[in-house]
């Protein structure tokens, strides 16, 4: 148990702390390795502490009746989910590990001493709070507005921001996307996300290479992604 | 001045003592909305964190042609537009005034500085914000996993708890929205919402006539949702 000082200094939540209080947080902290399957965090569960990624992607996740709607991907510095540490309730959400990640876990007690005795991280945890707010706000915006399409395009966008290479044909995701993951972050089902996908493909901004997504045009995936669900049905101008 | 005895009846407020709820008071001012005044748009800079008083307030995304997204309802002794103060970027939604409204602003200067030197503070925005990342985790849940059907048999049961009026006929609601208003609180096109109370219609639920609507099979509306 416990990571070194410098380490836990590094995770956002902690920038602002220092000295014996830093290294009393980072005797309580453990870091855990997850892949695969085994969630990190189950909605509905109550809170045991708090969750930080240091290294690889999680994503935050609900289900409902079999399908899953993936509400933001984290990546390092990133916490899990604060909420239910600050009210006491349980987690909104469920979070897994996409490929491998490394998470430091922080029990609750240590963190609830942490925000009485620390500004500095209270003030870090108002800021994450704020930004994962918007975030989810942002996310139904999404959901209320634009259409299937977009939101395909969108998440192939965040996808490769997560991670990507160029090359002479074009921006190829470090990590093959399945039409599952696709339609769990743009909030559909896998036949609608087959149907988006040919559609991207026919305006000739995307390909599909065995399975995996080639951007072969970023501005106009961005154009596409921005497609609002009332006026998307004809092909957008960058269709040429 | 703000009255401290309005200020010691908002939740937020519970945990702060006489003298910091005093320190509070003095900062704020009171603003007063007409119905329909805009409080503050998204993409602007924000004013502040805002306390009901009375009246209540609309909060929503706009999307680029103009079509709505509610996502709370802000009623008496609640609080609002923390957000953008405390990740310094602009106000991520829109808040309008539904009646006329008088709410309590805290400057965002001195909420910023306040949460930086009174724990009360913080943690009240802390929980605030846990509350309303519940709340938003609902609204994206209702937007992604049920269908518009769902979503407006949901919403018309709301309205018939609120202020449905029974009669021979069956529980009688009048929406005071358009269907472009009803379409935004769903989240989906208008004409799409036409279907659905179409379709309600004819599961023998309700009855629609414009903007007046019969739920004659209660039971039936709330197998939908």
């Amino acid at each position: 148990m416990g990571v070194s000082p410098e380490s836990l200094h590094s995770v956002p939540v902690f920038a602002g702390v220092g000295g014996l209080q830093l290294d009393g947080i980072a005797a309580h902290t453990q870091a855990k390795t997850y892949s695969g399957r085994k969630l990190i965090v189950q909605e509905g569960q109550s809170c045991t502490g708090l969750h930080i990624v240091v290294d690889g992607r999680v994503k935050l996740f609900r289900r409902s009746d079999g399908r899953e709607q993936i509400m933001v991907v984290l990546g390092r510095g990133d916490v899990v989910d604060a909420a239910p540490l600050i009210d006491g309730g349980q987690y909104r959400v469920s979070a897994q590990a996409l490929g491998r990640a490394t998470v430091y876990f922080i029990d609750r007690a240590t963190m609830l001493a942490t925000i009485d005795q620390c500004p500095p991280v209270r003030e870090a945890l108002l800021n994450h709070l704020a930004e994962r707010l918007r975030t989810f706000a942002e996310l139904a915006s999404d959901l209320a507005f634009k259409d299937t399409t977009a939101r395909v395009a969108n998440a192939i966008l965040v996808c490769a921001e997560e991670g990507c290479h160029t090359d002479a044909t074009g921006t190829r995701l470090d990590r093959k996307l399945t039409r599952q993951e696709l339609a769990a972050r743009a909030g559909t089902v896998r036949e609608v996300v087959l149907r988006s996908l040919k559609r991207l493909q026919q305006q000739g901004l995307i390909a599909d290479e065995a399975g995996q997504i080639v951007i072969l045009d970023r501005a106009g995936l961005q154009r596409a992604a921005q497609g609002e669900a009332a006026h998307a049905s004809p092909a957008s101008a960058s269709a040429a | 001045m703000i009255k401290i005895e309005s200020l010691a009846a908002i939740p937020f407020f519970a945990d702060f003592s006489a003298e910091e709820l005093n320190g509070v008071a003095t900062m704020m001012t009171e603003r007063v909305y007409q119905p329909g005044e805009i409080i503050f748009l998204e993409g602007q800079a924000a004013d502040g964190l805002f306390f009901v008083a009375s009246g209540r307030v609309r909060v929503f995304k706009t999307s680029p042609s103009g079509k709505e997204q509610a996502l709370c309802l802000m009623t008496p002794r609640t609080c609002f537009g923390g957000c953008p103060i405390f990740d310094g970027n602009t106000s991520p939604v829109t808040a309008q005034a539904v009646d006329e409204v008088v709410a309590y602003l805290l400057p965002r200067e001195d909420a910023v500085e306040r949460a930086r030197d009174n724990p009360a503070l913080s943690r009240a925005v802390l929980h605030i914000f846990a509350g309303r990342l519940t709340h938003l985790t609902t609204v994206v849940d209702g937007l992604s996993f049920k269908c518009v059907t769902e979503r407006i048999a949901e919403k018309l049961l709301a309205y018939a708890d609120e202020r449905g009026q029974a009669t021979e006929r069956g529980l009688e609601v009048h929406l005071d929205l358009t269907q472009e208003k009803l379409a935004s609180l769903v989240g989906c096109a208008r004409e799409v919402v036409t279907r659905s109370l179409l379709r309600l219609e004819r599961l023998g639920a309700i009855e629609a006539q414009g903007r007046h609507i019969v739920i004659i099979d209660r039971e039936k509306l709330i197998q939908v949702t």
